[in-house]
């Protein structure tokens, strides 16, 4: 059963290499037949891969611990639900995982790109081929999910107990859709410099892709941030992690591509970013892969020690992005003739949008890579974190906050600054006001400032509705999207802003019955009583939490040693819209006394409701009814 | 298995060839009607803008101007496509024989040096098998460190101590953070030191704890160690928090719960239940003539526990008198009394140098696991 997985995988690859070979083949002699083979043999692959993913999945809900990967990562005690998500739960599976979407988005292309003509969609497929041939390959030579053992152990060891949670079950798949998903407008603009042509198809279908795969990145990270604020016992929910930012570059340069497509589309200009951003995305999406998998971000040193996994992706990266520069160097006449647009306009106000989003990715690609550079050249181990985010990106992101909010009153191609102040002006009055008066409510201007950033974004998106209503215009799903969107933004920041400002952390020292209070809280410890799961022991704290000397609920965090002797924290929360009471248990210290770690955490479920919003918008712009109609008469 | 791989070599290029043949004539839609249609659809959408006000009337008729312009940089001259010929039947041909070729080429490069059938993925191979595999194994990935381990645990259950502290000594020198080798060479070599723990082992075991301070496994052996120093109250305190770490239905936690009880009768000076095993030996006149210098060493061990003797007796063969008692007297460490044994295996050894670590010429019989509370008669016949 096992080899029958193992030699579908096997088969998947040929299948990938058939995508590339007869069809390209097709497309040079004008053969139709053989052009339109791209599409079974895409499906066919993706049964093969899925094939290969059910056996392997099978191996680990039966146990086989023949299959190394199984036995590393699974044990008997494991709950089936885990046992299924462990299938993913480290390197080997996750990258049959990463295989598995990625030919489902082949194959999503070729299901619905009907509107596409045949060549074109075959050229794209053809690309997609060509990725899955260098994962395949990697999958297969250096990542075998597949390897067996040669003594059949009784047990397997445990699957990392980080994983173990229904959060990070989801997290990964929709993660990875995400990621995977960048390589759909890569394909389009590769395929689009092959045939040598930047025309409207390319822009118009590759719009969709892109908007889906963002939402999916979106809710990807959304997901994870969830995951790290409830079950990593810090209370936080972004670390400025480098495996974290290897999610958030790609996020940062997908959101200048659907903006850049919008305008490459309507109005033809902005090819050559559209083109760069399109190949970037995809390439930092490779690196992001090559920055997790490597062991790169464990020390550079531990990379050099085993360099083959590591060394094939960069390859692969350098083929990609080189082989993809040399093109567009290539194809530089088909950027001749753009649209011209004036310095006051919509593209102007998209061109700013496009040129922040790069200098945030940038600022966040240096604090990444930076310290693996100092340590790789053995110039000292430094650690890049929050204060040089903080101080870097945020200051580049805050103009694109206010800008976002005022660039859809821009008239495409041109327009008079005066036309728009007086639009406006009314509702700057009123915020105005309001504001000043915030200033006299908190005394914490970052709070004042994530308000007033709410309030314009919303104020101003609000304002774009009614007035389009009034005009009587027809309000699209991309316009409705971009609004959801935008919002969600404002949501965001107002979440993270005051979660962070206003946010009380303690750190303490309790003894059974003493008593502490935070933001009017009381918690009294009440103490702590041996934990026995299926897989894991350890102990659960009770701590009563009252106000005003009403008895309000008990929390319970949990302090879990699983059965590979990890420690696991598994805070108590009671959650509402408008804060957060987070309780977790830390060590023993001494009989009858623990060490606690207490937050209030005002406004924190807004930051991944404002994720969730984004995305929601993202999926409303992609099925946007132009998207749906017929290109053909 | 290959049967089943040539059906899905098959099947797949059946799969492709239908779709092959049944492709009939060139319905292409070329890229200029789709650009055309396009280019309505924008100059519609233009007007849309123009109608909400998105775009003044001057930048409305430039950019239906430019939407034309476009267009006629899109259109393409119109090439000819042509439907499947003999050069193209002979291409596909070539593929699906490639395709065969190559997955099978592909998969006998990779494919594993042993492949367990299905009966044999729940059947436990003997201790021998184990240790051939594992060496035919290590021989071509000498670096794998949990190999190197495994190895090192199946020669101490075969009672070759000496060669299992060097299997553990290869995993630790590959990897000196993996806990369970740090406990299982501690265990090792404290058993080729007479179950000695002072020295390396107890510093192996130290390194283990600060790695992971709630490792049950390392925890347990810290608490024996603990015993040996008899520091009773810090095994005690060793052991809960062992206890602890373990999940519900763990089988360990029994073996902890009764060890605590029984060290806590020991720190209370409370009198111990006694539990004993009556072991009855049938030696043929073969035996008891040739090897009647020998050592004769009995002794009993947890099934599922450590591999060390719980109680053990040895007296020359010649003196067997027909029975021998194992009994709280004849208990190896303080720690692990004879009735905190559920379940046991009482071994029966014959050795020419007496020696604990099991030699070459030695002959030893197992028992089938017999419940020790029950002071059970254990019968054997050895010809």
């Amino acid at each position: 059963m096992i080899e029958f997985g193992h030699f579908a995988l096997i088969l998947g690859l040929a299948f990938a290499l058939i995508q590339v070979l007869i069809p390209s083949l097709g497309l040079m002699s004008k053969n139709y037949s053989l052009v339109n083979i791209a599409r079974p043999v895409v499906w066919g692959q993706f049964s093969l891969v899925l094939l290969s993913f059910i056996v392997l999945t099978y191996a680990f809900i039966v146990n086989d611990f023949s299959v190394k990967y199984v036995a590393d990562n699974s044990n008997t005690q494991l709950p089936l639900i885990f046992k299924i998500s462990g299938v993913w739960g480290a390197h080997e599976g996750s990258l049959l995982l990463w295989i598995l979407i990625l030919s489902s988005w082949t194959l999503f292309v070729s299901i619905f790109s009907k509107n596409i003509p045949d060549d074109v969609r075959s050229h794209i497929l053809v690309i997609m081929g060509l990725v899955s041939i260098g994962f395949l390959l990697f999958l297969l030579f250096t990542s075998n999910p597949f390897e067996r053992l040669p003594i059949i152990p009784l047990e397997g060891r445990d699957l990392n107990p980080l994983l173990q949670d229904i959060g990070l079950a989801i997290h990964p798949p929709m993660l990875y859709m995400g990621y995977v998903g960048m390589v759909v407008p890569f394909a389009f603009t590769i395929s689009a410099l092959i045939r040598g042509k930047l025309d409207s198809t390319w822009l118009r279908w590759s719009r969709p892709w892109t908007l889906v795969a963002w939402a999916f990145l979106t809710f990807g990270i959304t997901l994870g941030s969830w995951w790290a604020y409830y079950e990593l016992g810090w209370g936080g929910w972004w670390f400025w992690d480098p495996v974290e930012n290897a999610s958030f570059m790609p996020w940062l340069i997908a959101t200048a591509l659907v903006h850049s497509l919008s305008v490459s589309e309507k109005r033809g200009a902005f090819k050559h970013w559209t083109v760069l951003l399109a190949i970037s995305g995809f390439a930092l999406s490779l690196l992001g892969t090559f920055l997790v998998r490597s062991g790169v971000l464990t020390s550079v040193h531990s990379f050099a020690a085993d360099p083959s996994r590591g060394l094939f992706i960069l390859l692969f990266l350098v083929f990609v992005v080189g082989a993809s520069l040399i093109l567009y160097a290539w194809r530089g006449n088909l950027f001749e003739g753009s649209n011209k647009f004036k310095s006051v306009s919509r593209e102007s106000a998209l061109l700013l949008n496009n040129i922040i989003m790069v200098a945030a990715t940038l600022s966040v690609l240096l604090g990444t890579l930076y310290p693996l550079l100092l340590d790789a050249l053995d110039l000292g181990k430094i650690s890049v974190g929050a204060p040089y985010f903080d101080a870097v990106f945020n200051p580049i992101m805050l103009p694109a906050l206010f800008l976002m909010a005022i660039s859809p009153y821009f008239r495409w191609k041109g327009d008079l600054l005066n036309r728009v102040f007086k639009m406006v002006t009314p509702l700057w009055l009123i915020l105005g006001l309001g504001i000043v008066s915030l200033f006299f409510v908190s005394a914490n201007l970052y709070v004042s400032l994530s308000v007033l950033i709410f309030a314009w974004i919303v104020a101003h998106s609000i304002q774009l509705v009614v007035k389009n209503i009034r005009n009587n215009a027809r309000l699209s799903g991309s316009f409705i999207g971009m609004i959801i969107a935008h919002i969600g933004i404002a949501v965001f920041v107002l979440g993270a802003t005051v979660t962070t400002q206003l946010g009380i952390e303690k750190d303490i020292e309790m003894t059974f019955n003493d008593s502490v209070t935070v933001a009017n809280y009381d918690y009294k410890f009440i103490g702590v009583e041996s934990l026995s799961g299926p897989n894991y022991g350890g102990n659960i704290g009770k701590i009563e939490v009252s106000k005003d000397g009403e008895k309000l609920f008990i929390l319970k965090p949990e302090k879990r040693f699983y059965t590979s002797g990890m420690p696991m924290t598994e805070a108590a929360i009671e959650p509402s819209l408008y804060q957060d009471i987070y309780v977790s248990l830390g060590e023993a210290l001494n009989e009858n006394s623990w060490s606690l770690r207490i937050y209030f955490k005002p406004l924190v479920r807004l930051i991944w409701l404002g994720g969730i919003l984004i995305s929601f918008g993202a999926i409303l712009a992609a099925f946007d009814r132009r998207y749906r109609m017929k290109a053909r008469t | 298995m290959i049967w089943w791989f040539l059906i899905l070599i098959i099947v797949s290029a059946l799969w492709i060839l239908n779709f092959y043949f049944r492709s009939k004539k060139p319905e292409i839609l070329d890229a200029n009607q789709s650009n055309i249609e396009l280019s309505k659809n924008k100059l519609l959408e233009l007007e849309t803008d123009f109608t909400n006000g998105n775009i003044s009337k001057e930048d409305f008729d430039k950019s239906k101007v430019e939407i034309e312009e476009a267009l006629s940089l899109d259109l393409e001259e119109i090439n000819e496509w042509k439907n499947r010929d003999t050069k193209s039947d002979f291409i596909v041909y070539f593929s699906l024989i490639f395709l065969g070729l190559f997955s099978l080429t592909i998969y006998q490069t990779l494919a594993p040096d042993f492949v367990p059938k299905s009966n044999e993925i729940s059947k436990t191979p003997t201790l021998e098998e184990s240790e051939q595999k594992l060496r035919q194994f290590l021989q071509d990935n000498p670096n794998d460190d949990e190999s190197w381990r495994v190895l090192g645990l199946t020669l101490f259950e075969q009672g070759k101590i000496a060669e299992s502290i060097s299997a553990y000594e290869k995993a630790y020198e590959i990897d000196s953070e993996n806990i369970n080798t740090l406990i299982e060479l501690a265990s090792a070599i404290a058993t080729f030191q007479e179950n000695d723990f002072r020295g390396r082992p107890a510093q192996l075991i130290d390194k283990a704890l600060k790695i992971n301070p709630n490792s049950p496994d390392a925890l347990y052996v810290a608490g024996l160690i603990a015993v040996n120093g008899g520091q009773f109250e810090l095994a005690k305190s060793t052991w809960e928090m062992a206890l602890n770490a373990l999940p519900a239905n763990h089988q360990d936690r029994q073996i902890l719960i009764d060890i605590l009880k029984e060290l806590d009768s020991i720190v209370s000076g409370k009198e111990i239940p006694s539990t004993s095993i009556s072991v009855e030996i049938d030696f043929s006149k073969e035996v008891l003539e040739t090897r009647g210098k020998d050592f004769l060493m009995v002794y009993v061990k947890s099934v599922n526990g450590p591999p060390m003797p719980v109680a053990i007796q040895k007296i020359k063969l010649k003196d067997y008198k027909g029975r021998l008692v194992l009994t709280k007297d004849n208990e190896v460490m303080p720690s692990i009394p004879l009735s905190s044994l559920n379940e046991g295996l009482v071994v029966v050894r014959l050795s020419k140098s007496g020696n604990a670590i099991r030699q070459k010429d030695d002959y030893e019989v197992v028992s089938d696991p017999i419940n020790v509370q029950y002071s059970p008669l254990v019968k054997f016949k050895v010809e």
